[in-house]
């Protein structure tokens, strides 16, 4: 080996630098080269900024385009797009020189900041997208606090839902409750006395009316039938529960203010659920309550004893779900043990609590205490145990990617069930001169924080529930790039390549020190994946390295050491496993799929030893199947037919409840369940009312049979006339 | 649990009616009466529906046949001679969630009701309409209805009836929206019961003449049509009823009919001897009016009286001057 390379290799082994052309790269201002684009972020059209709607948040560029889309549709498109971008231009600008505001104020001062270089039809283009842009809503760009804001903003759009749905449902039945009672009073005696029919009058007139001799003549009138106390009681008191309750705000002008749900820390709004749990219950009891009787289905020997116990085990999570969440935003540097403890008992006991959880910084020191840092297992440490509960929301990605994220975020924080969000905001390190917008990314990209959302709710599987598909290239292990930078004579140069943890970690300048620059030319340098990949016997024969540009855009070779290179295989082994979660690949699918391959490929080779030319050569015979006689389903079916018999009947299923043989003899003749008419008892009448009874049948169903007392008189005439009947 | 607890205790509690839950008092309908039989019928296809008494209204005119909301023992409204349909539109319009039944006479519906009957089949309401046709005025003693066979001899015709009888059938086909056109005779229970079931699973105004037997005016007058069983043709298929053993062994003529087809239910509604009995037509798919109409928004007070007031202060005269 060139001894220029083994310098290399005991650096990558040791960390060491031996030789001059193995140079340390700290204060060298050193970006990934995945970067040398991305110098002015307000000059790209990127995720941010957001607009925050009433409905979540969209990012600008999304919007504009969208807007363009319908300003287009007035005519001139290419016109209208180009002023637009030029606008949007405009708006990010302002944005960066620290200007806030909503997107339509933004927007109108943009237009008249570009406007002095601007064309004709320049006003026109601003006014239509600007139109189309609506509904307005505060512009938000990628700052340090960015999380915090959209988290925020998404857990009140979720609440603002369920506070109109609460409200919606509360009027309906508070509406069905009081016409209840408004109902009794008017048609009570109390309801009409004079004073109560001259206020139902108006005010106007009233001396043309003698209110009191209404009063004398409606009183004597009133129905005996009013409300029963115990109704009336348990409706006032819903109409009490629904309208002082403090879960949501309400119109009423006095009493409580309604309750906060926002707390700094899980402890507290633990604390504040227990305080407010009884409460809650009495609300709950009293929506269901109220939904039964506003519709007339309160019965009280049944429901009053369901409802004596309500809520004696807690709430269910179909009765949580009408409530507000709580919310809390935690910070995992302040996360310490009993507060992970409270997070993890919020989200267990089933306590409708969305927890959001920053982390800014991905590097801790280790547990060792020898002054290392180590890639945070933090986070993984929570997301698993939340995960391990079972119905909790788990979702995870750094600030870069909340815009992609929106619509599993959303969906996590309107759902019923208990929510933790974890998001990295790209502050911590010390990154120099890359803004936390790239720094977040370049996290998701390395997979040092992978974008994931774990959804209890969604199907039956594993890869159903967990998805990882928002991630950079969430099929491969490492997402794949093509870095081009510029060469040494001037000319640009390509390099295809993958960004991995090595890659994420050169970028901090507290971990220079496992890095070094040397020459381009050297021999023994592997793209990471590769060296990653490879094993050696005894000394390797490779570096692990990756392409870096200096503040000039200039390409450097940088190497790492062995430390960067066993963190980045941790790193590698549980984005592995998040990708079999996913269902990206499965190892018990895999073997599955190799052992039934196996089965049948045993199997084909056994049947073409024992095939005999003929049975195989010989195609199948086509039976020529004869159409069956379709027996329509519905046409009119033989019956058996009956015998006469010597008993009097009556063919009951065709008895039209007509009446005239049970006024006869009811004893004789009765009705069956279905009210239609069968010889009760022969024996209750005479042979001559069976004859009569079927003379009178107006449908001729009565059979009188033989007469079964041979003394009743005039026997002989009346077998005559049964004759028609037999 | 995948509903929600409110809507476990209902069903868990939910209450079996027999046939006695839907009964109230004695039926004074003359014996013999074909009212008799409707009034089981519907009974029945409460019971098989376990409708809820409290959530079920039956809404009648004035005649014979309009007292049997007296014999149900759920909601009911005894309307006035002809207006059974435009109170039951008004229960259905206000009350969607309630299931509204319409009984009316031959006179109630097609003399001095006819122009409602026409509107209500073009609304489309979810109304299960029953025109139990006696051909003749039972309630008042024998009157001429529109629906009496020319030349029968009544009080108002005593040398009998010069017109040809409006057929229920063919001007209800002949109506805008028509959604479910029907007809049964009395006097087969198990078939009546059958097509009045269907009328009431169907989403939409169904209409079910009935052809009804009054023996204290008419004594003999279907007598030719009950005494022979061929003179009654079945309509069965797939998709309307379907003709069970002990009935196909009585009546043998039969036709099998697509509900669906119009043309043919128009031709079929126009025969009357055999007397077509089954679903002429049907068509699950017109809209009902109270659906195209229906406002979440809640009628609270405040609204009903800022609606009022809105509605006055059209014709509000304003003194000279006076703001407003
Ligand atoms: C507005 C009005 N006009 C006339 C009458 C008188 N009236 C009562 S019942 C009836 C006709 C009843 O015949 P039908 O509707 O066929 O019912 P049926 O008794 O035959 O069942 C008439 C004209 C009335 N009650 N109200
Ligand atoms: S007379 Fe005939 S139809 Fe009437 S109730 Fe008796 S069996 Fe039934
Ligand atoms: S008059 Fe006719 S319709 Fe009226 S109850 Fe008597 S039989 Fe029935
Ligand atoms: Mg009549």
């Amino acid at each position: 080996m060139d001894s220029k390379d083994q310098a290399l290799i005991a650096f990558s082994l040791t960390g060491k630098r031996t030789a001059a052309h193995v140079e340390p790269i700290k204060d060298q201002g050193l970006k990934p080269a995945l970067f040398a684009r991305y110098r002015n972020l307000s000059e790209l059209r990127y995720d941010y900024p957001v607009v925050l709607l009433p409905t979540g948040y969209e990012s600008l560029s999304k919007r504009v385009d969208r807007a363009i889309e319908v300003g287009a549709t007035g005519g001139d498109p290419a016109r209208v797009r180009k002023h637009a971008y030029q606008i949007e231009k405009g708006v990010r600008r302002l944005l960066a020189s620290g200007q806030k505001g909503s997107l339509s104020k933004l927007w109108a001062t943009a237009a008249s900041q570009v406007k002095a270089k601007a064309e004709e039809g320049f006003d026109d283009s601003a006014k239509r997208v600007g139109q189309a842009l609506r509904p307005d809503g505060e512009l938000l760009d990628c700052s340090p606090d960015v999380a915090r804001t959209l988290f925020s903003h998404a857990w009140s759009v979720a609440q603002d839902k369920k506070a109109a749905a609460y409200r919606d449902r509360a009027e309906r039945l508070l509406l069905r409750l009081k016409d209840i009672l408004k109902a009794d009073l008017v048609s009570s005696v109390a309801g009409r006395t004079p004073e109560n029919l001259a206020q139902g009058f108006g005010s106007s007139q009233t001396d043309m009316f003698d209110f009191a001799a209404m009063s004398n003549l409606l009183v004597r009138t009133t129905p005996e039938t009013t409300l029963s106390e115990s109704r009336r009681k348990r409706i006032e008191w819903l109409v009490s529960v629904l309208e002082y309750q403090r879960f949501f705000q309400s119109d009423r002008a006095s009493g409580a203010a309604p309750y906060s749900f926002e707390f700094e820390t899980c402890h507290k709004a633990l604390k504040a659920y227990q305080e407010r749990a009884a409460e809650a219950i009495e609300l709950a009891k009293a929506l269901a309550m109220a939904e039964l009787e506003a519709y007339g289905d309160y019965r009280e020997s049944v429901h009053d004893a369901l409802f004596a116990g309500y809520g004696a085990r807690g709430l269910d999570a179909q009765d949580l779900k009408v409530f507000p969440d709580y919310y809390v935003f935690e910070r995992a540097d302040r996360l310490d043990g009993n507060e992970t403890e409270a997070v993890l008992q919020a989200l267990a006991s089933g306590v409708p609590i969305k927890v959001i959880v920053q982390v800014d910084d991905l590097w801790d020191p280790t547990s060792l205490g020898d002054g290392m840092l180590g890639l945070s297992s933090k986070t993984r440490r929570l997301a698993h145990s939340a995960m391990s509960l079972g119905d909790v929301f788990v979702f995870q990605s750094p600030a870069s990617h909340l815009v992609a994220t929106e619509p599993a975020l959303s969906k996590g924080m309107s759902s019923t069930n208990g929510g933790l969000f974890l998001v990295y905001s790209g502050t911590g390190g010390v990154t120099e001169g890359v803004p936390p917008y790239l720094v977040a990314a370049a996290a998701a990209e390395s997979r040092a924080f992978p974008v994931f959302s774990y959804d209890p709710t969604e199907g039956s599987e594993l890869a159903d529930r967990f998805d990882v598909a928002a991630n950079p290239q969430a099929d491969s292990g490492w997402p794949a790039h093509t870095v081009s930078f510029e060469g040494p004579n001037m000319q640009r140069l390509e390099e295809p390549g993958a960004f991995t943890l090595v890659d994420f970690a050169a970028m901090d300048g507290r971990l220079s020190d496992h890095f070094s620059t040397v020459p381009t030319d050297s021999g023994c340098l592997a793209p990471v994946p590769e060296f990653l990949d490879k094993t050696f016997a005894v000394v390797p024969d490779s570096v692990p390295s990756i392409p870096m540009v200096d503040e000039q855009n200039r390409f450097v070779r940088v190497i790492a050491d062995d430390w960067v290179i066993r963190e980045t295989k941790r790193c590698q082994g549980w984005w592995r496993n998040l990708q079999e979660w996913g269902g990206i690949s499965n190892s018990y699918a895999d073997r599955a799929i190799k052992a039934e391959r196996q089965h049948w490929e045993a199997k084909l080779a056994e049947a073409k030893q024992s095939a005999t030319p003929s049975a195989s050569a010989a195609p199948a015979a086509v039976v020529e199947s004869a159409p069956e006689p379709v027996a329509a389903e519905a046409a009119p079916a033989a019956v058996v037919e009956e015998k006469p018999s010597d008993d009097p009947y009556i063919e009951t299923e065709r008895c039209t409840t007509c009446n005239e043989c049970t006024l006869l003899n009811n004893q004789m003749f009765g009705y069956n369940e279905n009210k239609q008419a069968y010889i009760k008892d022969p024996d209750a009448g005479t042979f001559r009312q069976l004859v009569e009874a079927a003379e009178g049948c107006q449908v001729g169903i009565i059979h009188p049979g033989k007469p079964r007392n041979p003394k009743e008189p005039g026997l002989e005439e009346l077998i005559e006339r049964a004759k028609p009947f037999a | 649990m995948s509903a929600a607890p409110t809507e476990c205790l209902l069903r868990l509690y939910d209450e079996h009616h027999e046939l006695e839950d839907y009964q109230k008092g004695v039926t004074r309908w003359c014996p013999g009466c074909g009212d008799n039989a409707i009034l089981t019928a519907v009974q029945r296809l409460c019971r098989t529906e376990n409708l809820d008494p409290v959530k079920t209204v039956f809404v009648s005119g004035i005649g014979c046949s309009s007292r049997l909301p007296h014999y149900m023992n759920t909601y009911g409204f005894h309307g006035i001679h002809g207006r059974a349909l435009p109170i039951a539109e008004g229960v259905k319009m206000s009350r969607p969630e309630l299931t509204v039944f319409v009984n009316m006479g031959d006179g109630d519906c097609c003399s001095i009701g006819a122009a409602h009957w026409v509107h209500a089949i073009r609304y489309n309401m979810d109304l299960t309409v029953m025109l139990h046709d006696n051909q003749i005025y039972g309630l008042t003693k024998k009157q001429a209805s529109p629906t009496s066979p020319i030349g029968l001899k009544s009080n108002t015709t005593p040398k009998g009836a010069y017109l040809e009888a409006l057929n229920p059938l063919t001007v209800s086909l002949g109506v805008t929206n028509v959604s479910f056109v029907a007809q049964v005779v009395d006097w087969i229970p198990e078939v009546l019961y059958d097509v009045l079931h269907a009328a009431f699973l169907h989403k939409g105004l169904s209409f079910v003449r009935i052809l009804q037997r009054c023996p204290e005016w008419l004594p003999n007058m279907l007598d030719p049509w009950v005494q022979d069983p061929t003179r009654v043709k079945l309509l069965y298929h797939e998709d309307g009823i379907k003709v069970s053993p002990s009935v196909a062994k009585v009546y043998t003529t039969t036709e099998e009919h697509d509900p669906s087809n119009m043309n043919r239910a128009r031709e079929i509604a126009s025969e009357v001897d055999p007397v077509p009995v089954g679903i002429l037509y049907r068509n699950d798919d017109v809209p009902c009016y109270e659906d195209l109409r229906r406002d979440p928004t809640l009628r609270t007070p405040q609204f009903v009286k800022g609606g009022l007031e809105a509605e006055f202060d059209k014709f509000t005269i304003w003194p000279e001057g006076e703001e407003h």
